[in-house]
């Protein structure tokens, strides 16, 4: 079972660089605007574990494509032997100054490569391409064409039309917006094409959709864990006898903002490793990402849930908790503990939103002489976990469907909220886990970062599905 | 759900521990590579408590914490056991013998504050101490009290490196460590329990044990009667032998100052062995309903509780979930074959300056390929009308969207000697708008391009 080679093809300039890029999730691909970039033949190798999934060829663009099918022709003497013909003028101009471009690019299709050619959409269709069309036809090897989006315009239905004529399957492929689903229907499509290299393309198909899945719960179990830290987040100062604890708040206030910043830093490094975007985790785009703080006014403004959400979050908390006791009596209580848990949970949370944040602190310890250990934290457990779930979904969707051939910093920003859409139930179902991973400081049972981890997780399907 | 055993999970956990300086991503394929090795045996379990057993199978720890941490726990257990058999037995004993060396009947009342008042207290405590909250640390004397013995019988076993941190680790499992004490002190619990009814037992099998209560409370035989039927409450309803009559209460009721049963204060001979005997049933029944079926029950709870959390920690634990995760899941890569080609420096985009464009009303020649309706565009664009002639400007027509290529230079080197003192008007038609910007990068290039193919020629190139 030989793993396939697609060799990407096309004129000079169309994002075949870009296509390779995206295909192959390698950043490194060297992608510019001007023609040329690529001038050898380079192969990039997807593969599970030394086991080849597929390989994807970048090649030179077209340069001749009109002067190289005179030459073909020329070596053409009937037309069942078409790929003779264009081995012959492989092999004929291998060495040559003339036809570099071509030679190279023909070279690794005719050693079985299969054909992903590539022009771009966005500019109208012109009859000089049949030439280069018409080469790869003469190969005789699987190929199908993609219809590439370099710039704003739409000529898609007239290039369609045109490489219908040429290739077995067309296929729009916009190689700076392709996300995961795009580029698994496209070795699907191809899987439709070439008979012989089905089983390869079924095995990679399942080892990319498991690796995306796998992603998913990374990343899920990395948005866990910074909301885990940030609600257990606590720093204890020791008290001189009169000293008071509100005096001492704005210390610990900038150390756990110093903390929480490191970890939210930490958290979005992470996603930008998981989904391969190491230029992104290196700061090598130092303007990348939201421009605001995250103690910011805006963000607190903007991000997480909005008064009125956080409210009936609140409620939502206390009515859960008087909920467990209505039941826990067997109805006996008539729905009363809900009702009364509720205007609790609203009470307390409206309570809280009025004070400072982190202002929250008790006395864990009362030392010989009057001295106290105060333990300050976490810094507003209701607002802060919301406004940092929303930043890293926002970091989340950005990279999870950013093609690997953008080059720029990453486009996101504040705009994108995302949590003041989640639902009623939604909101509730995660308020309610906020509060209660609140309430271990130390040892988190496991069962309740794990439904943490499933709650995260189903949003980010939501996401990206 | 196959649940791991307590050593697999130390073993994991110690694994886990040593390996926390390594990277993630040599973790990462470290267990994956352990999964092939596994995969080579079989199919891969999909239940996790099992892949990790099997992965412990597979790579056994040296001198596995687990299986140490185990035994000692075993030990631990048993000393428990003996302890409560020991003490059961013993306190048994010694309450039927009476505190006086048996001179007085006795004191029913004592034995029922001894072995089921104490027990109602401590099985009270337990409950306090299980009442969820915040913290799953092991909390309560009791509780404190096992945790600080099972830890010297760890060091004593040689067994208590690194246990400090796998200890914290296994409270984390859901209260792992406070219900393995929980456990532990049911097990010492219902060996008390146990003992101390057979011993009562064996001692009411072969010896006249006659019971009195007395008090100076001033309770009356009433009192005490409708206390011993409360008492009796949960298996009364079995048989009314099981608990006393007030007939039996008010025959038992002995006077320590007289040394004599209060109803035969006369003197005449104590009560007879049916009436002030007839208690053993009721306080070995009390023994068993409030001492060994509570703590039997405590010890089945908080086994299936543990049961349940070896069970459930495998998917739910984040450190087991990832290592599964990685066993199972390849490592997906992207890697470039062969050198990485040498760069070429892209030429500068700086174009050599024009010559002026020809003026309105010039004749051009136009070459051939020119798109229909050419020749409007330039007579509205520029005045400039179309015939062929040898002096004339020439002007070619290609389209705005392509980069200037090696075959088109070809093809324009090929009319220098047509072009000779001519110039070149080289028109970039779009016949559909669209991006300025990227029509006028391309139109850089062809200036920059051309004149390389057609040296010396003037050349003019122009957005049409």
């Amino acid at each position: 079972m030989t793993a396939p080679r697609f060799v990407v093809v096309g004129r000079v300039n169309k994002g075949k660089s870009s296509i390779v890029a995206t295909l192959a999730e390698e950043e490194s691909i060297p992608i510019s605007d001007e023609p040329g970039t690529t001038r050898e033949t380079r192969a990039y190798t997807v593969e599970a574990e030394g086991q080849v999934l597929f390989t994807l060829v970048d090649t030179p663009g077209f340069q001749d494509a009109p002067g190289a099918l005179e030459q073909i022709r020329r070596h053409r003497r009937d037309a069942s032997v078409s790929d003779a013909a264009v081995q012959s003028f492989v092999d004929t101009y291998r060495t040559s100054r003339d036809f570099q471009e071509e030679t190279r690019l023909l070279a690794p299709i005719l050693d079985g490569g299969r054909i992903l050619y590539v022009v771009d959409g966005t500019v109208p269709y012109s009859a000089d391409y049949e030439a280069e069309m018409e080469i790869l036809r003469w190969t005789g090897r699987p190929r199908m064409a993609l219809v590439n989006r370099i710039g704003p315009g739409d000529h898609g239905e007239e290039w369609r039309k045109a490489l219908g004529q040429f290739f077995g399957i067309v296929r729009d492929f916009d190689a700076n917006k392709a996300g995961f689903l795009d580029r698994l229907r496209l070795l699907e499509s191809f899987r439709e094409l070439d008979p012989e290299s089905r089983t390869s393309l079924d095995r990679a198909i399942a080892t990319l959709a498991a690796e995306h899945q796998r992603r998913r719960r990374e990343a899920s179990r990395i948005l866990s864990g910074l909301l885990i830290g940030a609600l257990t987040q606590r720093v204890e100062l020791k008290l001189e006898q009169h000293e008071r604890a509100e005096d001492r708040a704005e210390e610990a206030r900038t150390t756990l903002r110093g903390d929480l910043i490191s970890l939210e830093r930490r958290a979005h490094g992470q996603l930008f490793s998981l989904y391969r975007f190491k230029k992104l985790q290196s700061s090598e785009l130092p303007e990348a990402g939201l421009t605001e703080d995250l103690f910011a006014e805006k963000t607190w403004k903007v991000l997480g849930l909005s008064h009125g959400q956080l409210l009936a979050g609140g409620a939502a908390v206390g009515a859960g908790v008087g909920l467990a006791i209505d039941a826990a009596t067997v109805g006996h209580t008539f729905g009363l503990a809900a009702a009364i848990g509720a205007a609790m949970g609203f009470g307390s949370a409206l309570l809280r939103s009025g004070k400072a944040l982190g202002s929250e602190w008790k006395v864990v310890r009362q030392l010989l002489g009057g001295e106290r250990i105060v333990r300050f934290g976490p810094l507003g457990r209701d607002k802060l976990p919301w406004i940092l779930l929303d930043r890293a979904l926002i970091y989340f969707r950005a990279v999870s469907t950013r093609a690997h051939s953008v080059q720029g910093p990453l486009a996101v920003s504040e705009k994108d909220a995302i949590v003041r859409d989640f639902s009623s139930g939604d909101r509730a179902k995660g308020s309610r886990l906020f509060s209660r991973i609140a309430n271990h400081p130390r040892d988190l049972p496991d069962d309740l970062g794990s439904s943490l981890r499933g709650w995260i997780e189903d949003r980010l399907a939501r996401l990206t599905d | 759900m196959i649940p791991l055993r307590l050593s697999d999970l130390i073993d994991l956990e110690a694994r886990t521990l040593a390996e926390q300086g390594d990277s993630e991503e040599v973790r990462r394929s470290r267990y994956r590579h352990l999964g092939r090795r596994l995969a080579d045996q079989g199919p891969l379990p999909e239940d996790p408590g099992a892949l990790l057993r099997a992965l412990l199978r597979l790579e056994p720890p040296p001198n596995s914490p687990g299986k140490r941490f185990e035994s000692t726990l075993r030990l631990f257990q048993s000393l428990l056991a003996v302890g409560g058999l020991l003490a059961g037995g013993s306190l048994s004993l010694g309450l039927l013998h009476g505190s006086d060396g048996g001179q007085h009947p006795v004191n029913v009342l004592t034995v029922l504050a001894a072995l089921v008042g104490t027990q109602l207290v401590l099985l009270l405590l337990l409950i306090v101490a299980l009442i969820p909250h915040g913290d799953a640390r092991p909390s309560g004397p009791v509780q404190h009290l096992l945790r600080a013995g099972f830890e010297w019988l760890l060091r004593r076993a040689g067994a208590a490196d690194r246990m400090g941190a796998i200890e914290d680790r296994l409270t984390a499992h859901r209260g792992l460590l406070k219900w393995i004490l929980v456990r532990s002190a049911q097990i010492f619990g219902v060996a008390f329990n146990l003992s101390a009814f057979a011993c009562m037992f064996f001692r009411f099998a072969t010896f006249d044990v006659s019971f009195g209560w007395s008090t100076t409370l001033g309770l009356t035989a009433d009192s005490v009667h409708r206390m011993a039927r409360v008492v009796a409450a949960p298996w009364h309803w079995l048989s009314p032998r099981l608990a006393p009559d007030l007939q039996t209460v008010q025959a038992s009721q002995y006077s320590h100052l007289e040394g004599t049963y209060v109803f035969h204060a006369d003197g005449s001979r104590s009560a007879g062995i049916g009436l002030v005997g007839a208690w053993w049933s009721f306080v070995l029944s009390a023994l068993l309903t409030y001492g060994l079926l509570p703590r039997f029950l405590a010890l089945m709870v908080s086994s299936v509780r543990v049961r349940r959390i070896l069970s459930e920690t495998p998917e739910h634990n984040v450190d087991l979930v990832r290592l599964c995760e990685w066993i199972r899941s390849p490592v997906v890569s992207t890697r470039p074959e062969g050198p990485e080609p040498a760069a070429h420096p892209v030429a500068s985009a700086s174009a050599s300056a024009e010559p002026p464009l020809p003026p309105a009303g010039t004749a051009c020649e136009l070459l051939d390929g020119a798109p229909a309706g050419v020749d409007q565009v330039l007579r509205d664009r520029f005045g400039w009308t179309v015939a062929p002639g040898p002096d004339r400007p020439l002007v070619a027509i290609v389209s705005a969207w392509e980069e200037p290529t090696k075959g088109q230079l070809r093809k324009f080197s090929e009319l220098r000697e047509r072009l000779a003192n001519r110039i070149l008007i080289l028109g970039l038609r779009a016949a559909a708008g669209g991006d300025d910007a990227r029509r006028e990068k391309i139109r850089e290039r062809w200036k920059r391009d051309l004149p390389k193919a057609l040296d010396g020629v003037r050349i003019r190139v122009e957005a049409l």
